[in-house]
């Protein structure tokens, strides 16, 4: 198997993880959405110097990944794509703001390493926390429960179409590349006179793609709601399972778990 | 000798049934000014088989594209089941027209195969219990039980469009139009096809260069060429004018050709 048809293949990558049969996937979508967001927001919510509240919640993916059968690295891999975004948005912290803070006892370091540092890690931790809802509970699911709370069809329709367009794009992508490296043996790349046809070519037949697929949808009576046949019904554990969540996310927000621990070890 | 243009005629059925096809002087351009079709005029009637063929660009696609309603025309109309073909009308008409395409990978779109041929009876809203029978029925009617559960973009080509066909076959259309469906097929899955075909009693277009399938499966044919009607009626009486199929860009079925391995000779002086 060639490299760009690899990389398509990798995309449903998600849609495979989402298929599995595990705890964290019989959640009712609605409780692993809202849960995805509470960490979403606890994870932004951490304030820039604020490094060691962020370590806690490391734990929530470190739980659900093993728990769901996620493959780490393969997930973990697929995070460091937004890295180069953030690094060019935080790189001139550590120039700008050059105050020195204490660390530890007898240790400081610039400030704006710190906010760098925080800046990349919840960066990180963001993405994780969204690629883990979609390997738990599929795109289906999740516009399952965005329905149940009260979004709009219209946008919900946008978001699996969207979602469906990327993976239409993505497979148009590896053909292209597929048909130029088979007539460029030689090359390294893609010559930049094709960079204009390529992309041209890839927008076209990725839209007629995207047309044929709604058209197919639509002749088998798509009115704009998925349904994926799986009955949800909220039950005790999908409740504990949120709650749980919730009462770790609010601790983390109005207590320094790190720091308390790091007293208790310290004596400090 | 270009065969006149003439119209079949219909059964008695069609009176008391819904499930015919009129084109009445239907015309298309697609944007680029390429004129499709022009001036079409058919009727197709209840419980026809009816198979179209031209050559590459003939138009053929197109015309099962306009009575579904993925194009509507710049001029004429088109009518199913007494109903004409408008933005308003598409759901129900849709409801009872079953579509493969040209290409499976625009017709395989969920995660397995399953998922696939399930989402247009859950579409419609049918029980989960309603909706597990027809799902097997169709993947058991097409041989594919067993790739239940495999995404459809890990499926050979001829796999792929089986299950197209059986996402169609669970919707249990009343009119079922089909456009190339025997490409990518290996020839058992082919040869089931054809029997599946014979089997649907109801309306039924395909559009198809395999002319040995048309032979078998349909009882009338369209001759599309260049966008218009060449001819209309029996298969076997185009099939043996060579010199008309010349003109229009196709040849004979291989079951009424030469034989190339005995020497035996069919149709001669046709």
């Amino acid at each position: 198997m060639n490299s760009n048809t690899e990389s398509f293949l990798n995309l449903r990558f998600f849609d495979d993880l989402s298929a599995k049969r595990t705890f964290v996937h019989s959640i009712h979508p609605l409780f692993s959405l809202i849960v995805a967001c509470l960490y979403l927001f606890s994870v932004i919510s951490v304030e820039k110097y604020a490094l060691s509240r962020l370590f806690p919640l490391v734990l929530y993916p470190f739980i659900i990944i093993p728990l769901a059968e996620i493959p780490f690295l393969k997930l973990l891999k697929r995070t460091v794509y937004v890295l180069p975004l953030v690094i060019g948005i935080g790189i001139f912290n550590p120039l700008f703001d050059n105050q020195e803070m204490l660390i530890a006892q007898g240790i400081s370091i610039n400030a704006g390493w710190i906010s760098f540092a925080v800046l990349v890690i919840k960066a990180e931790l963001a993405v994780l926390g969204a690629l883990i809802l979609f390997a738990t509970t599929g795109i289906v699911n999740i516009a399952y429960a965005l329905r149940l709370l009260r979004v709009p069809r219209f946008f919900v329709l946008q978001l699996l179409l969207t979602y469906r367009y990327i993976t239409l794009m993505n497979l148009e992508t590896a053909r292209l590349l597929n048909a130029y490296a088979l007539r460029a043996p030689d090359q390294k790349g893609i010559a930049m006179k094709a960079w204009g046809p390529l992309a041209g070519q890839l927008l076209i037949r990725t839209f007629d793609a995207a047309t044929h697929v709604y058209h197919a949808m639509k002749l088998r009576g798509f009115d704009g709601e998925y349904r994926s046949g799986r009955r949800f019904s909220v039950s005790f554990k999908d409740f504990a399972y949120a709650i749980s969540w919730l009462g770790f996310f609010i601790l983390v927000y109005f207590f320094d778990i790190s720091g308390f621990l790091g007293s208790l070890f310290t004596g400090g | 000798m270009i065969f006149p243009v003439f119209w079949v005629a219909c059964l008695q059925e069609d009176s008391i049934s819904h499930h015919y096809i009129d084109f009445k002087g239907v015309s298309f351009i697609y944007p680029d000014n390429t004129q499709a079709l022009s001036d079409i005029n058919l009727h197709i009637c209840h419980g026809e088989s009816v198979g179209i063929i031209g050559a590459n660009g003939a138009g053929k696609s197109t015309l099962l594209e306009l009575i579904t309603g993925i194009l509507l025309p710049q001029e004429g109309e088109i009518v199913v089941g007494g109903i004409a073909v408008t933005k308003k009308t598409l759901a129900s008409i849709r409801r009872h027209v079953g579509f493969t395409f040209q290409n499976p990978d625009n017709q395989v779109f969920m995660n397995t195969v399953w998922e696939d041929v399930a989402f247009g009876p859950r579409n419609y809203l049918l029980s989960e219990e309603a909706v597990e029978k027809k799902v097997t029925a169709a993947l058991e009617t097409m041989g594919i039980l067993h790739l239940k559960d495999r995404p459809p973009y890990r499926l050979s080509g001829g796999e792929k469009r089986s299950a197209a066909i059986a996402s169609v076959l669970a919707l249990e259309p009343d009119i079922l139009l089909m456009d190339e469906p025997s490409s990518d097929l290996d020839p058992r899955a082919r040869r089931k096809l054809i029997a599946l075909i014979n089997q649907f009693t109801h309306t039924k277009l395909i559009t198809s260069h395999d002319l040995d399938l048309v032979l078998e499966t349909c009882k009338r044919v369209i001759v599309l060429h260049k966008g218009t009607v060449v001819y209309d009626g029996s298969p076997i009486e185009v099939f043996k004018d060579e010199k008309s199929l010349h003109t229009w860009g196709l040849e004979k079925p291989l079951t009424m050709s030469d034989c190339l391995v005995c020497d035996s000779k069919k149709n001669r002086g046709q």
